[in-house]
């Protein structure tokens, strides 16, 4: 029973790839003059693979639950002890899986794209699925060839070998689907810019189709880094939450880039400026989202999430990576020469400028990202020499441009399109700079030194000052035209502005973001201390003492466990249980932190091992880094204000009279 | 231990006057600039951490070599070099400024002047603004147009 609803699982998804290639097909007739119903034909083969590609997902996560190791990525990811959650998230643990994950998302974006844009966009449609298409083709071609997570294992093993114990944390159960989601929501408006593209069309159009489809890619990619960050900071037991890895710098490039073209899309709908550099950052975010995708999926970067490696399929990935930069920069210079803005910068002292400025850094930082990341590699390709680019590269060269970054942003949202006079612009920004400027003295005075710490601190205290001005003359302004209290005009200003205040509000989680870093990153405190059973330590205004040590098991691991009080002027005010587990299935140890939050900070506590009896402890206090997370979850907020603007959806008015069913030509 | 017994256990402590610890145990004083070196060095058996973050033997080996020299008083350069040496530029994780790490560092300089090459440029090019049309091809199915179709 089980065998054949795997067999049904592969069958499915090579049915899919086979639609693929069929909806391409009918689409490009169509959308070089054919039959209205061969269009039809494409969209109805997209939906069609949408509901394949959910069956053979279905199908993979139920071969989990039920722990049929007759499915040789099952034996190889899990395993009978597992518990039920990490079963389910098994599913994407490794290569196969997060590959179908992918491809899932994509048919199912795919469709509801086709499905939203059908009636909108009869003239690009025929492109738009096409590209779609193709894209999901080069997926499903690497999952049913390559990779195939339904593959047979005989003879089927008792048990499997378990998932990767780093990945056994509700953190990264939940951070993979998340980022996903994010490089896959890209894919849509790359195929709207594509179409624009063929179709030499490269106004407004594409650029207010996918307003939307940018901001919810962008959300969910700031989600997912977020949450990776998130599992970093619990799992690995270091005190931080980015390293530099090449794996988190992967998913950091499209982010650079989308943040970017989020920007100037806003230039090309409100003055019809730059339309190339918005269909060059979109296919750069796209393209940088396979690139992530692949650079860690290939295992070419040898990192702590490179689970799977497997050089044999390189050469087909960077055979795909290779067609689709070709087609997507080729298509860019083909048409570069149509593309001409119209309007120009009129004044230094404009949002356009700004936007400019903004879209310049962002650009660098994702070339220096880009840059740093796969120069080892290319260094390894060229001579015999090997050598590392990261943290202390990273740090020197990126926190000075995502300072001005942040500069920007306070700036920005208040520095209307056209120009300011200066005077104007020095007196709205007065006071927080000089709010920005106090808590630098203040800093220095208690005892801050360097000079980037304080640079930091006097940003982004302005940067907090102003985007909070901004806020109130938005919420005065209603109050004024309104009449009414207070609390009236914030409702109504953030009822009727949800676009304006939803990016205010983003970038005030941004700004708390940058709070967050600068406090943990900069101001940490660490103690690397011995502890015998009975000893205590000193760590900011805490007192730990070790209470002793204890076994400890699981459903898959034994594991010991340290019994830490802290004390806070003579009272107990918690109890921590770092602990250090042992998997035996792979015969892998992991620790699990202990961690204590409040606002001001963090007390994390990282048990090295053990040693005469008692404990080896890394214990930090980590201030503000609360805040992160705290920044996402105004960011997320302030991304769903502006998510629910009104849709004022432009109706064709061809399309009423020539039916619903057959786009009007 | 479930949540329950956690509180009582809580309760319990709270309730007993702690006993004078047997002993305060304060870090080593030269542990906070070992950490900070140990940041900069790479684990060369595992992936992309510092010896500082990593549990593995070659890292705590290393670790234990910086303690000694940071403790004999040798200085940030004589003691990267040493690693240097010893385990080759992988193990730097700032690249080296010389051989082909000097392109990665001379990186961030070009950018910058380009950017404000692009900066300026885009500035410069200043000057009345055109009436915005779709000159590109002025089809009619654009997005602005459209809306205003809309009755």
């Amino acid at each position: 029973m089980n065998l054949t609803l795997i067999g049904f699982g592969g069958l499915a998804t090579a049915l899919a790839l086979v639609l693929t290639l069929f909806a391409a097909a009918q689409a490009v007739a169509a959308g070089r003059g054919g039959s209205p119903a061969r269009l039809v034909a494409a969209r109805n083969a997209m939906l069609a693979i949408a509901a394949l590609l959910s069956l053979a997902f279905g199908i993979l996560i139920h071969a989990f639950t039920t722990s049929d190791f007759s499915v040789a990525y099952v034996a190889q990811n899990s395993n009978l002890a597992l518990p039920m959650l990490y079963k389910i998230t098994a599913t994407w643990g490794a290569h196969e899986g997060s590959l179908l994950l992918w491809a899932w998302y994509l048919a199912v974006l795919s469709a509801v794209a086709v499905g939203l844009h059908w009636r909108d966009h009869p003239l690009s449609m025929p492109w738009i699925i096409a590209t779609l298409a193709l894209v999901q083709a080069g997926f499903l071609a690497l999952i049913v060839f390559l990779s195939n997570p339904f593959a047979a294992l005989a003879p089927q093993p008792l048990d499997g070998r378990d998932l990767n114990p780093l990945l056994q944390d509700p953190g990264l159960a939940f951070h993979p689907p998340v980022l996903y989601l994010g490089y896959v929501g890209f894919a849509v408006p790359f195929a709207f810019a594509v179409a624009a593209m063929i179709r030499s069309h490269v106004g407004l159009e594409w650029v207010s189709a996918v307003r939307r489809w940018v901001l919810f890619a962008w959300t969910a990619l700031t989600s997912g880094i977020i949450f990776g960050g998130y599992w970093a900071y619990y799992e690995l037991g270091w005190g931080g939450y980015w390293a530099w890895d090449p794996v988190e710098n992967a998913s950091l490039m499209p982010w650079l880039t989308g943040t970017a073209l989020m920007h100037s899309m806003m230039a090309q709908e409100r003055r019809h400026m730059f339309r190339l550099w918005n269909l060059f950052l979109v296919v750069s975010t796209f393209l940088l989202t396979l690139l992530g995708t692949f650079l860690v999926r290939s295992g070419v970067l040898t990192s702590v999430h490179a689970f799977a490696v497997d050089p044999a399929r390189g050469a087909y990935i960077l055979g795909f990576l290779g067609l689709a930069i070709l087609a997507g920069y080729g298509l860019l210079i083909w048409r570069a020469e149509a593309i001409e803005s119209e309007a120009r910068i009129e004044a230094p002292l404009s949002r356009e400028a700004g936007l400019l400025a903004n879209n310049v850094i962002l650009l660098m930082a994702a070339v220096i990202v880009v840059a740093g990341t796969l120069f080892p590699l290319a260094v390894e390709v060229v001579s015999e020499e090997k050598l590392s680019v990261g943290a202390p590269y990273f740090n020197r060269v990126m926190v000075p441009l995502m300072l001005v970054v942040v500069m920007l942003l306070a700036m920005g949202p208040s520095v209307p399109w056209r120009g300011m006079p200066s005077r104007r612009f020095l007196r709205q920004f007065r006071l927080p700079a000089l709010g920005g400027l106090g808590a630098a003295a203040l800093a220095a005075g208690l005892g801050t030194r360097d000079a980037l710490t304080l640079a930091a601190i006097a940003v982004v205290g302005f940067a907090a000052l102003a985007t909070l001005a901004d806020i109130g003359r938005s919420v005065a302004a209603r109050r004024k035209v309104a009449g009414c209290g207070w609390a009236r005009a914030v409702m109504i200003a953030f009822g009727q502005g949800r676009r304006r205040m939803g990016g205010l509000v983003v970038h005030l989680g941004i700004v708390l973001i940058a709070a967050g870093m600068i406090g943990s990153g900069l101001f940490q405190e660490a103690r690397t201390v011995h502890l015998m059973p009975g000893a205590s330590t000193q760590v900011h205004r805490y007192t730990l003492t070790l209470r002793g040590i204890d076994d400890t098991t699981g459903a898959n691991w034994q594991g010991r466990r340290a019994r830490i009080s802290v004390s806070e002027g003579g009272q107990v005010v918690a109890m921590m249980r770092p602990e250090n587990r042992f998997y035996e299935t792979r015969g892998m140890a992991t620790t699990e932190t202990a961690i204590r939050s409040e606002p001001g900070g963090d007390l994390y506590i990282f048990v090295g091992g053990e040693q005469d009896g008692g404990i080896v402890a890394q214990i930090y206090w980590n201030p503000l880094v609360g805040w992160v997370w705290l920044g996402w979850m105004v960011v997320l907020t302030g991304a769903g204000l502006s998510l629910a603007e009104r849709v004022t959806r432009p109706r064709p008015a061809a399309a009423t009279t020539a039916g619903r069913e057959v786009p009007a030509e | 231990m479930s949540r329950a017994a956690r509180l009582a256990l809580l309760a319990a402590l709270l309730a007993t006057p702690l006993p004078a610890p047997a002993q305060v145990v304060s870090e080593a004083p030269e542990e906070a600039r070992v950490r900070e070196l140990a940041r900069t060095l790479r684990c060369p058996v595992c992936q992309s951490e510092s010896i500082l973050e990593s549990r593995a033997g070659t890292a705590q080996e290393m670790m234990v070599l910086l303690r000694e020299m940071v403790a004999a008083g040798q200085g940030d350069t004589e003691i990267a070099e040493f690693f240097r040496t010893r385990y080759g530029d992988f193990v730097m994780l700032a690249p080296p400024r010389e051989g082909a790490g000097r392109i990665i560092w001379a990186l961030p300089l070009i950018l910058v002047l380009l950017g404000a090459g692009v900066f300026a440029a885009g500035l410069r090019r200043r000057g009345p603004a055109r009436t915005p049309a779709d000159t590109v091809t002025g089809k009619p199915l654009d997005a602005a147009r459209l809306r205003e179709m809309e009755p």
